[in-house]
């Protein structure tokens, strides 16, 4: 007997749950919450669409851009010997540039080279500068009047030699003269 | 009379003597002799004036009276070298070096310099001293330049007369 009055209360409450259950659901479906949060979000943005930034916040996006970036600059690399000097080639000129001797004649700028096969673009430019600045000393050299021989030389014995050298110390005064005189030691 | 011939005799003497002054050991090397004392008088004059204005412009010239006198076959290969040698280590001894990019080439090269002629090491402190270390070489291998001019005859006939006995013409 009290059994059955158990299981009559059980399918009751059962009965009950499942009632409030699909209330509580009718009601949820009636009042449309996803219409409710993008009205909601809308009037949080000003009524504004998404920027293109905000749009492209995912990982996917962002690592097309950069595949694309890498791409351009990949391009720009590899597209050969240009008319705009590479950067490494305009370090190296400035640096042999400020050189005694390496200097270019004025209105001659440094060129860049021509790639040749079985060189890289970096050991040409070297190779091209240095045959540039090598010219310019030879140049320079020829400029410079080299003084007349050796025919009025007086002629030194073995004891005027040996006094100047090693009694006078000349060589070591002259060089320690020209160090003073270009304060330099 | 006696006097007479006397103070002649010293004259005749004096001549010789400054005929020997002139006229070197090894007359065939006299391009050699030529180059050795104009690098000398070049320093003396140098110093006597107090200035080293004239310093670049003779190395300039040595080099190229040097160049011009192997090329004529006027020195030998040795020489050449040696003397070569010495005229640019008093170039690296005088280059500027503001920025100090060429010491290490600098000082490899003086070391090497110094050490095969003297046998001694670069002083440490640098500066001065081993400005003087370098100097003292310099002179030294002028007057080893100097006395292989002056033996050079000697030594070719040494030579010769090894080269006779090894090959067993010697009687």
């Amino acid at each position: 007997m009290n059994n059955d009055i158990k299981d009559h209360d059980l399918e009751t409450i059962s009965a009950l749950i499942r009632q409030e259950e699909e209330d509580a659901l009718t009601f949820f479906r009636s009042r449309n919450f996803r219409d409710g949060i993008e009205r909601r979000l809308k009037e949080g943005t000003g009524g504004k669409k998404p920027t293109a930034l905000s749009q492209i916040r995912s990982v996917p996006v962002l690592t097309g851009v950069l595949v694309v970036v890498i791409a351009a600059i990949l391009l720009l690399i590899l597209k050969g010997p240009g008319t705009a000097p590479a950067p490494e080639f305009k370090a190296l000129a400035s640096a042999l540039g400020r050189l005694p001797g390496f200097s270019p004649h004025p209105g001659r700028e440094w060129t860049v080279p021509q790639g040749q096969p079985g060189t890289s673009r970096l050991a040409e430019s070297i190779r091209q500068t240095l045959i540039t600045a090598e010219q310019t000393k030879r140049e320079e050299e020829r400029a410079i009047s080299i003084p007349a021989g050796t025919s009025r030389v007086p002629r030194l014995s073995l004891d005027q030699k040996m006094e100047i050298l090693f009694k006078e110390k000349a060589i070591e005064h002259a060089l320690l003269l020209f160090k003073g005189d270009s304060k330099e030691v | 009379m006696v006097k007479k011939i006397l103070a002649l005799g010293f004259l005749v003497l004096f001549s010789l003597q400054l005929a020997a002054m002139d006229s070197p050991a090894n007359p065939k090397e006299k391009a050699g002799y030529a180059l050795l004392d104009l690098f000398i008088t070049s320093f003396r004059d140098m110093v006597t004036k107090g200035t080293t204005e004239a310093l670049e412009s003779t190395l300039l010239k040595m080099a190229s009276e040097l160049k011009k006198a192997r090329e004529a076959g006027e020195i030998d290969a040795v020489f050449y070298a040696r003397l070569g040698r010495i005229l640019a280590m008093t170039k690296l001894v005088i280059v500027p070096d503001p920025g100090g990019m060429l010491a290490p080439v600098i000082n490899r090269e003086m070391l090497f310099f110094v050490h095969d002629i003297t046998g001694e090491d670069l002083n440490r402190e640098g500066g001065p001293a081993v400005i003087g270390q370098v100097a003292n070489a310099i002179a030294e291998e002028i007057l080893n330049l100097q006395i292989y001019l002056d033996t050079k005859d000697k030594r070719e006939a040494l030579r010769k007369k090894l080269d006779e006995r090894i090959s067993g013409k010697e009687t």
